[in-house]
């Protein structure tokens, strides 16, 4: 073949190349456009069979990144974090979609109560100085202190709510709350399961009174005075061989040690619930923000 | 493509490719036209909840009587499907309003019936039945035999007799187990009465014994525990049978249904 011919069909294949390139092009933005009307009607599971159908190799890093967002954000209105957070964290920083991909990202690890790592990456959202990042700083700094809360670092949470303005609307009033969480957080007084548990050995129902679960209390130590009344009623009248006593006896001693030790749990119980309650705010109030800001 | 894609039956690509034609669609009977074929695909595909989903994002504004009908009929089988009669019901009534010509909505009546006698209102699917006979365009004769066919379906005898849960808590207050044995479950009831028996004896017993505390520990509480455990016990004994009674009824009722369908056409 000449040098002529060759450049003929060199020409020609880059032609084709810029062709199929520009078709891909009109396609993936069809394909995004369509997706994101089917996530704005809650068809989350038809977006992302969309979005399957779409080739990575295809499309050039930023249509990539659009790619990557559009999956993410189905699986988060899918309500399936892990999935959200490995193609949300895929964004680039060129990309528009950066920010709100790397704050949703963040909460979805969160919620699968892997802090630490949702902690790096809220040190790492790189942010621009400008007015409107001034705004974006003070979501950066109160979904940071969100995570202080949440692994009970109060040292930091002190210095991070420094920051706080309570004046930038998506986050003023949740600002209050985290102090107000941290406030509770920090007078919380964990009560003794050793001492719960002595206390329902000498009373029964005592334990649980002090660990706050009042009624419980009273439930238990009724019970348990009427089954121990009645062992002592038996061996009164039958003396300690009676099968009545025997059985009675059995009976109560199963009840009053399991009552202890349920006192010593619920200690542990009541801990655990409080701070289940706690955290739930938290994440809450960690959540409403990012919708204000992003939508 | 979508139409294609649905003849091959893969519904589920087919259900997208209509969604893409709702989107793309110049103007809301188009619209209107493709999400009634998504929903459809999804039915098809037993996914009811989401066909009933897409049938709710129907924008009714200007659309003609025949594509209102056909849309809040998808939209009521898709919530029947889904065994949300309720708004099965609703999207009957809805069409009914908006589309006055029974000549063009006389045919969700057999539907409408179905939707009815699941919610135990017999006597209004009756109506809705005899109903949609006489507006079908068929031969009097045949109707009169289906007339006939109606009023046996649904004659006193053959309509299933609800069990009363109050009634059945009075029985069982008055004298234990009688209650369950009225909800159908009389085994449960002579136990329970025979446990209640026993455990009374057992309080006398220990009160003839002068054992007053154990009468109350071990007798008095372990009858009051079955006593008022077989009161509350009702509500779901009750809940079964009338369930399992309208559910015998109502499946008989779909076949015959169907098969006057069939006879009329």
């Amino acid at each position: 073949m000449n040098r002529f011919a060759k450049l003929i069909v060199f020409i020609a294949f880059v032609f084709c190349l810029g062709k199929s390139q520009a078709q891909s092009d009109i396609s993936f933005t069809e394909q995004a456009n369509f997706t994101s009307y089917l996530i704005n009607n809650s068809e989350y599971k038809d977006a992302r069979y969309v979005l399957g159908q779409i080739k990575e190799s295809l499309i050039s890093t930023d249509q990539l990144d659009s790619l990557n967002y559009l999956k993410g954000w189905s699986y988060y209105n899918m309500k399936a974090v892990d999935s959200s957070a490995v193609y949300l964290q895929k964004v680039s920083i060129a990309s528009s979609f950066y920010h709100k991909s790397k704050f949703y990202s963040a909460f979805d690890i969160a919620y699968s109560k892997k802090f630490a790592e949702a902690s790096a990456l809220l040190e790492s959202i790189s942010l621009v100085s400008n007015d409107s990042s001034n705004s974006l700083q003070q979501l950066l700094n109160y979904e940071k202190s969100a995570m202080a809360l949440l692994t009970r670092n109060y040292a930091a949470f002190d210095t991070l709510s420094k920051n706080f303005t309570y004046s930038y609307f998506p986050i003023s009033i949740e600002e209050k709350g985290f102090v107000e969480s941290y406030k509770k957080m920090k007078s919380f007084k964990d009560k003794s399961p050793l001492l719960a548990g002595v206390m329902s050995a000498l009373i029964p129902g005592s334990g649980k009174w002090y660990a706050g679960n009042k009624g419980q209390a009273l439930a238990a130590l009724f019970t348990l005075s009427a089954m121990a009344a009645a062992t002592a009623e038996s061996y009164i009248r039958g003396g300690y061989k009676s099968p009545s006593f025997i059985a009675f006896g059995s009976v109560f001693t199963i009840f009053y040690v399991g009552n202890i030790w349920g006192s010593v749990l619920s200690v542990k119980i009541r801990k655990d619930a409080f701070y289940k309650e706690m955290d739930r705010n938290i994440m809450l109030d960690m959540h409403i923000p990012l919708r204000r800001v992003f939508n | 493509m979508a139409d294609s894609l649905f003849e091959k039956q893969q519904y589920y690509a087919a259900a997208i490719e209509y969604e893409r034609l709702g989107f793309i669609a110049i103007n809301n009977n188009e619209k209107t036209e493709a999400l009634i074929k998504k929903s459809n695909c999804l039915n098809l595909l037993e996914k009811y909840e989401d066909a009933a989903r897409c049938m709710g994002r129907v924008n009714y504004n200007n659309l003609p009587d025949t594509l209102i009908y056909k849309a809040k009929y998808q939209y009521a089988l898709s919530a029947y499907l889904a065994k949300d009669f309720g708004n099965a019901e609703s999207q009957l009534l809805q069409m009914q309003f908006f589309v006055p010509d029974s000549t063009i909505t006389y045919t969700a009546l057999p539907l409408f019936c179905l939707v009815l006698n699941e919610q135990q209102k017999w006597a209004d699917a009756k109506i809705k039945l005899i109903d949609y006979v006489r507006l079908s365009p068929s031969s009097q004769a045949t109707k009169d035999s289906i007339y006939k066919e109606i009023e046996l379906m649904y004659a006193t005898k053959a309509i299933p007799k609800m069990k009363s849960l109050k009634k059945a808590q009075t029985l069982s207050y008055i004298l234990p187990g009688t209650g369950q044995m009225y909800a159908g479950y009389f085994w449960e009831g002579a136990a329970s009465a025979a446990i209640q028996l026993a455990a009374l004896s057992l309080t006398g017993y220990c009160i003839y014994v002068h054992y007053y505390v154990a009468a109350f520990v071990g007798g008095y509480s372990i009858f009051s525990k079955f006593y008022l455990g077989g009161i509350n016990r009702l509500e779901y004994l009750v809940g079964k049978t009338n369930y399992e009674r309208s559910r015998k009824f109502n499946d008989i009722a779909k076949e015959k249904t169907i098969g006057f369908q069939e006879k009329l056409k």
